[in-house]
């Protein structure tokens, strides 16, 4: 099946200025595609130019190079039949706050060539999916940060489209809040729609994606499901045990256990044993009866499988949040 | 362009324009208010002309046949005319031929007075006449009711001068009867200037200047202050309104719902167009609901005359390119800038040094205060364009303010678009 989301080598370049002469490259070259009905994830830290791919992939900025093709519309080319099939939710509040949360909804469904009974229906529908149907009227700059996060996201999907772009969409809200739009994009994407999200949360990657692309200074470093990723950069479990007094001896113990590729301390401190196994919670049941065995009870015991962070730390050196 | 989305994002503008308590103060409440203040503090907001001491307009009508003094072909109405323009600037005056054309001029309030110069007026004055001394001539001044000082200025000086020919007759007239009889000039002149005098101010003298006038309120109206500064701060407070609306441009994009117009299936003209298109509406909203309120107000306050004048259709149209001006300025104010304060700052301070240099708080009738720099305004060509309409109500009378006007839109708001269209790249 074609994928509803191609992206051919997107290049941005930003305008020459005072700290760069030649200009920025802040997207280097993606290509990348997207299927139909999935939830993909864009993961990566600031400045990594996820917003800028999000930006070009929706038409507010012009590609310096490449192009991307949804649901078989150029962007480049037929940029009003792109944005008639996308929604953007974008990472800032972008409301007007002088109207009210249904004010805004008609508005915005009109800009989306809505009208009538048909957008007065579907401002109904939104406002019932976003919690907000009883205080539908009231002025947005009456509202909370969450209620105005959930009409943000009201926006970008009143008008049923194919694909929508969520850019970070849980920066800056409550716990609550950000629970409540992890369960909207699962429940979008039962409904059918593909999601692009965008995150510098692995969790939410994790969560919510069939397959993650990480990127990093405009790159797209690594693209796939969150196991095939693991399994690629070849990450194994790590088992962590603090073991106090004598913790040298303890280190050679479980260096000895099968299934334990390597043992040595946790960095800065010496009480602390880091053991790599490729199944670590098979292997625990040994490590703990070989202490055991020589009189050692580990203080702590932790088991730490790999995830997208140990991914983006193997692939640039850097975490994450760095 | 798509019609109804330009459409719905202007009245989006205008709706919330209009609710904006703040904004109303400024564009509405400001205005209005400044107009009473000032139309009262400058002293008579009703008719009284007075304000230019100089270039009092005068028309002469000269009838005077001459007359031969001596060998001298000499013609005093010639003599008074020529005087009359020679008191220092103080009077601009026209000769006529014809006394019903130079009676319009002063109906019309497009001079103070006529000088009506009757034919025997040399005759009178003729000290070889042997009625000399018996004749009586009347020279008529017909004065604008409306503009009372200016009208007193020159009959001031009409009989100054008519004073002057007269006593100067008085001389020759002795210095005749001297050459007959030296003893006279000692014996007899003295007598003669005081028949005169006493002439004169019984009413009885050889020239008596008499003066008609218009009807008040039937002629030219003169100069009313409120009809001046009620279009002056309308216009002023027309150009904020015009040059922050465009502002509000930038303004959503710092807020992101640019970003969401243009990400949505919207065309960037259709856009920019509707954002521009609510800021002219709402300007022509302004402006009238500020003529319909110093309308109401003006008799109130003593304006005998409509303050805006009586054509509608001419005010509407008029209007409409005087808000083209103030778009045109306000949008390449604000294109300018790069941020939302950057505009504020270039709007506020440009508009005010406008007003001021345009003339905005102090009358000078049709004349551009600071010359080349005031026509460079919007506020010179409009508040120029209201007084001269409310004055003549008639829409050809202020073609070229208009054509002024729709050239600072199509300089202005052409470059303003330009820079706005690039900026649009977010």
């Amino acid at each position: 099946m074609t994928p509803i989301i191609e992206i051919h080598n997107l290049k941005k370049r930003y305008a020459p200025n005072a700290e760069s002469r030649e200009g920025n490259l802040a997207v280097k070259g993606i290509n990348l595609d997207i299927e139909r009905g999935e939830i993909f994830s864009l993961l990566g830290p600031n400045g990594a130019g996820k917003t800028t791919t999000i930006s070009m992939m929706s038409g507010l900025l012009t590609p310096t190079e490449g192009d991307v093709i949804i649901d078989g519309h150029s962007i480049v080319k037929e940029p009003i039949e792109v944005k008639k099939r996308i929604g953007v939710v974008p990472q800032e509040i972008a409301l007007y706050p002088e109207l009210s949360a249904r004010g805004n909804l008609e508005f915005f469904g009109k800009m989306y060539g809505l009208s009538g009974a048909d957008l007065a229906r579907r401002c109904d529908e939104v406002l019932e999916f976003i919690g907000l149907k009883d205080r539908q009227r009231e002025r947005i700059d009456t509202f909370s940060g969450g209620m105005k996060r959930r009409v943000n996201i009201g926006v970008g999907l009143l008008h049923r489209p194919l694909v929508v772009f969520m850019d970070e969409p849980t920066v800056g809200v409550d716990p609550q809040s950000r629970r409540s739009i992890l369960d909207a994009v699962k429940e979008l994407n039962r409904q059918g729609m593909t999601v692009l999200y965008t995150t510098h949360y692995m969790e939410e990657a994790e969560e919510l994606s069939d397959r993650v692309g990480i990127i990093d200074h405009g790159e797209l470093i690594a693209c796939g499901k969150e196991g095939d990723l693991i399994q690629q950069v070849g990450e194994k479990d790590a088992i962590l045990l603090k073991i106090g007094e004598k913790a040298a001896e303890a280190l050679e113990i479980v260096r000895r256990v099968p299934g334990i590729d390597s043992a040595t301390f946790e960095d800065g401190d010496d009480g602390k044993v880091r053991a790599l196994a490729g199944r670590g919670r098979r292997a625990l049941p040994a490590v703990l009866k070989a202490l055991d065995d020589s009189g050692f009870l580990p203080q702590s015991i932790e088991v730490i499988e790999p995830n997208l962070e140990s991914v983006f730390l193997h692939l640039t050196g850097r975490a994450l949040r760095d | 362009m798509d019609f109804k989305k330009f459409l719905t994002i202007a009245l989006k503008d205008i709706r919330v324009l209009f609710q904006d308590r703040a904004t109303l103060m400024i564009i509405l409440v400001a205005p209005f208010a400044l107009t009473l203040v000032l139309g009262a503090a400058f002293g008579g907001i009703s008719t009284g002309n007075d304000s230019p001491i100089k270039d009092i307009p005068v028309v002469v009508v000269n009838h005077d046949q001459g007359a031969m003094l001596a060998t001298q072909a000499l013609n005093f109405g010639e003599r008074l005319a020529d005087a009359l323009q020679h008191v220092g600037g103080l009077l601009r005056v026209e000769v006529l031929a014809d006394e019903e054309q130079a009676r319009a001029r002063v109906r019309d309030g497009r001079a103070a007075a006529a000088v009506l110069i009757p034919a025997d007026f040399s005759q009178a004055l003729n000290p070889t006449n042997p009625a000399f001394g018996d004749a009586r001539i009347k020279l008529t001044l017909f004065r604008d009711a409306g503009s009372a000082i200016s009208a007193d200025i020159v009959s001031a000086v009409v009989r100054q001068i008519v004073n002057g020919f007269t006593n100067a007759d008085v001389a020759i007239y002795a210095a005749g009867k001297a050459n007959a009889n030296p003893l006279f000039l000692i014996t007899q002149a003295s007598a003669v200037a005081q028949d005169v005098a006493t002439r004169s101010q019984s009413g009885d003298a050889p020239i008596t200047v008499t003066t008609a006038q218009t009807t008040p309120g039937q002629s030219g109206p003169g100069f009313n202050l409120l009809a001046f500064f009620a279009p002056s701060m309308a216009v002023f407070f027309l150009n904020f309104a015009m040059a922050f609306g465009v502002v509000t441009i930038l303004e959503e994009k710092d807020n992101g719902t640019l970003q969401r117009l243009i990400v949505s299936p919207t065309r960037r003209m259709t856009i920019l167009a509707g954002k521009l298109g609510g800021t002219y509406v709402s300007g022509v909203i302004q402006i009238f609901l500020l003529i319909v309120a110093t309308s109401l107000v003006g008799p109130l306050l003593g304006s005998k005359t409509p303050i805006w004048g009586t054509n509608v259709p001419a005010l509407v149209v008029l209007t409409l390119c005087v808000v083209a001006g103030a778009l045109g300025l306000g949008t390449i104010l604000a294109a300018v800038a790069r941020t939302r304060q950057q505009a504020s700052i270039y709007a506020s301070a440009g508009l005010i040094l406008m007003g001021i240099v345009g003339g905005s708080f102090f009358a000078s009738g049709d004349r551009p205060p600071m010359g080349i720099a005031s026509q460079l305004t919007v506020n010179y060509w409009a508040t120029s364009a209201y007084a001269r309409l409310s004055q003549t109500n008639d829409l050809m009378s202020v073609l070229p303010n208009m054509a002024a006007l729709l050239a600072i839109f199509i300089v202005c708001f052409g470059a303003g678009v330009y820079l706005f269209n690039r900026r649009l790249d977010v």
